[in-house]
């Protein structure tokens, strides 16, 4: 597990592609059974991980990125939810055939999780440093004074000024930026392998979300640990991604190193979302006027009752009747470069 | 009114346009007490509005920007007058209506509107889509009778690209993409002058933000609308806006076109900001990079002098006692910071002599 620590250093870039992935999900399908019928959140999901890599998993609201998360750790709630195939494959075992004890040590020790409202994920009646000291306690097996002596370590390492004081501070205490640093602390202490990461910066302002992403970044290079980093923001996953993840009504449509989904992008619904985002540069404000954005038509259809073809085809602007009749194949086009897309070739080809 | 940090009185601004502006705001604050105990004791005062003057020229969209909690919704509740203002003045065409009374104000409600950033949260879920829209020509008298008003409401519903089918459901029946576009049918019902969008877009997903950025535009060039266009998305705003003006703690630090802000931000805190949004491109990484240290101070108790320089990179001493008055230092271009007290410094660096 250990041979691809180095990778994450120095050179973030195109060339990070894991040699032996640390996490490893295959052909996940969570379901979610309600009154109104099955609701295929994540329908047929493959990804992975390699250690000190970033993978950003992107996709708007309901096309299954999260509770793909949810899934790895088995955290998503059952009923309605279950998790009805694939395997989630970790340190030669699939997480899906463990039992609930196994699952318990494996939970923030080796995988962590952070999620977007530290308020919702702290305890309000415990201080912060008891909080983390708890997490060390428990998977390390320190006494409590060695356990709080790390716990205020760690938020000497996440950069909480007076870590010493802070960690006698109950939750309602900080501000939004200093509890997400808590929970970075606290996800962290047990020095996991993979860190998921969901939405981590989205309920913070930009000058704090720069402060965190740098955090991350840094805490990436010095303990090698993989992050799964999930997010609506192409900007932030530009900026912080190796390799990206598209997601779309529960299925995974396009993968490509950062450089090649921004630079050249194979499906139609990856292109569409980076037309759609105004971009705050020196190209796009010198433009004379105002110029138009490129929307994409329409909105997510319902995932109980998902088109017969491509899940994308009601919305796309190359869609034949080939496509609205058939669910296109994940394929590889290109090396490290899959898409989901009937025509997927013609527009490679005609990008270049 | 006599706030202990109104030390930055600000100059008399005449950058004002030959033409006169459609809404002009002078020096306008908002403070609310905090009170404690059951016999409702003063305790103390936030500061979210502290002395903000700007003007908008009719069928021109100012941009303005900050972070939580610097005040720019309360500007945006204030200047409709949702909030009375605790000092400070409003003119709508020249006309003050700051102490105007409901009846008084009655014929500015209807040229002043507001779209929110909830749609969940703004629309009664009681009510019809085509009440909801219908709802402001029927309080102000402006449709005949019931069949006009629902000629009007089917044609607003098709501007905002809405099928008029839909006009009997009900909001809960809408995406949230739909649910703004009725609040926007809405606000356009009576053909308000100005339009104050109070993050309009920060609820929805990027495509459908797309679509609805794209409906404010056209609506903007179709009736000549005036914006005030509040978020904390700078690239939405640089795409929305002719002028923008950035916030912080309750004052405008810059206030500029956009050209001129995002090619020449003369303010740390604008450098800062800019800096610090993530570029949705592949070759923006690794570009320099401002990170400000720490988080922003409370408005209950702002720092003394200028309100950054607890965070400011290039703060000097007297930063932290004078607070810089909001100048024009450029044509069109304000900004308030010591850096350029003799003469504009950009790249910004702290002048030799400090």
């Amino acid at each position: 597990m250990k041979q691809g620590v180095s990778a994450g250093d120095a050179t973030r870039d195109a060339r990070v592609v894991p040699g032996s992935p640390i996490l490893e999900i295959d052909d996940l399908r969570t379901h979610f059974f309600t009154q109104i019928g099955v609701i295929r959140a994540v329908d047929g999901v493959s990804y992975a991980v390699g250690a000190g890599e970033t993978l950003g998993v992107v996709g708007e609201s309901g096309c299954g990125k999260s509770v793909t998360a949810l899934s790895i750790l088995r955290l998503v709630a059952s009923p309605p939810g279950r998790i009805i195939g694939g395997a989630v494959r970790f340190g030669g075992r699939n997480l899906l055939d463990l039992d609930e004890r196994a699952m318990e040590a494996i939970r923030g020790n080796e995988i962590s999780m952070i999620f977007q409202e530290p308020m919702t994920s702290l305890n309000p009646l415990l201080t912060v440093g008891s909080q983390i000291a708890e997490a060390v306690a428990l998977h390390q097996g320190l006494p409590r004074s060695d356990a709080m002596a790390a716990a205020v370590e760690m938020l000497r390492r996440v950069a909480i000024p007076e870590a010493e004081r802070r960690a006698h501070a109950y939750p309602h205490q900080l501000s939004g930026g200093m509890r997400q640093r808590v929970m970075i602390a606290m996800a962290l202490s047990c020095n996991p392998k993979v860190l998921i990461a969901d939405e981590p910066t989205t309920a913070l302002d930009v000058t704090i979300q720069a402060q965190i992403l740098e955090l991350m970044r840094e805490l990436q290079r010095t303990f090698g640990t993989a992050i799964i980093l999930i997010t609506h923001d192409m900007g932030v996953v530009a900026e912080n991604a190796d390799r990206v993840v598209v997601m779309y009504a529960g299925r995974k449509v396009e993968e490509a190193s950062a450089k090649t989904l921004f630079e050249a992008p194979g499906h139609p619904y990856t292109r569409g979302l980076l037309g759609s985002i105004p971009a705050l540069d020196a190209a796009a404000h010198r433009a004379a006027g105002r110029g138009r954005l490129n929307e994409i038509k329409g909105m997510v259809p319902s995932l109980h009752n998902l088109p017969k073809g491509c899940s994308f085809a009601p919305r796309c602007k190359y869609a034949t009747e080939h496509c609205h009749a058939f669910p296109p194949p994940l394929a590889e086009y290109r090396p490290g470069h899959s898409i989901a897309c009937w025509h997927a070739e013609t527009l490679l080809a005609n990008a270049a | 009114m006599n706030s202990p940090i109104s030390e930055a009185a600000p100059a008399d601004i005449d950058d004002r346009p030959s033409s006169s502006p459609l809404l002009e705001i002078r020096d306008l604050k908002k403070h609310f007490p905090i009170v404690k105990g059951m016999f409702s004791r003063p305790s103390g005062t936030v500061y979210a509005v502290d002395g903000v003057s700007f003007w908008i020229a009719p069928g021109e969209t100012l941009g303005l920007v900050g972070e939580s909690g610097c005040g720019k919704s309360t500007v945006g509740r204030t200047v409709l007058k949702l909030l009375e203002p605790t000092a400070g003045r409003i003119l709508v065409r020249g006309e003050d209506i700051t102490n105007h009374d409901a009846e008084r104000m009655l014929p500015y409600r209807r040229q002043l509107q507001m779209i929110y950033q909830d749609p969940y949260a703004s629309l009664n879920p009681r009510m019809s889509a085509a009440e909801i829209v219908g709802e402001p020509l029927a309080i102000h008298g402006v449709a005949a009778n019931a069949g006009e008003r629902r000629d009007r409401v089917a044609a607003l519903f098709e501007r905002v690209g809405l099928r008029p089918e839909l006009m009997s459901h009900y909001p809960h029946e809408f995406s949230g993409g739909q649910r703004q576009r009725i609040g926007i049918a809405r606000a356009l019902a009576l053909h308000p002058a100005l339009v104050v969008g109070d993050e309009p877009v920060s609820a929805l997903d990027v495509s459908i933000q797309a679509q609805i950025i794209n409906l404010l535009s056209d609506l903007q060039d179709e009736f000549k609308l005036s914006y005030l266009f509040v978020a904390h998305d700078l690239a939405v705003v640089e795409h929305l806006s002719h002028r923008v003006a950035v916030m912080y703690l309750g004052r405008i630090v810059e206030l500029a076109d956009k050209t001129s802000l995002f090619d020449m931000p003369l303010h740390p805190y604008t450098q800062a900001l800019l800096s610090a949004v993530p570029i949705p491109k592949y070759s923006a990484r690794g570009r320099k990079r401002v990170i400000l240290k720490g988080d922003v101070p409370s408005p209950i108790n702002p720092p003394a002098g200028c309100h950054f320089h607890t965070r400011c990179p290039f703060a000097m001493a007297r930063c932290r006692n004078e607070a810089p008055a909001l100048r024009e230092l450029a044509p069109g271009h304000l900004a308030s910071c010591h850096l350029h007290d003799s003469g504009i410094k950009f790249p910004l660096e702290r002048p030799a002599a400090a």
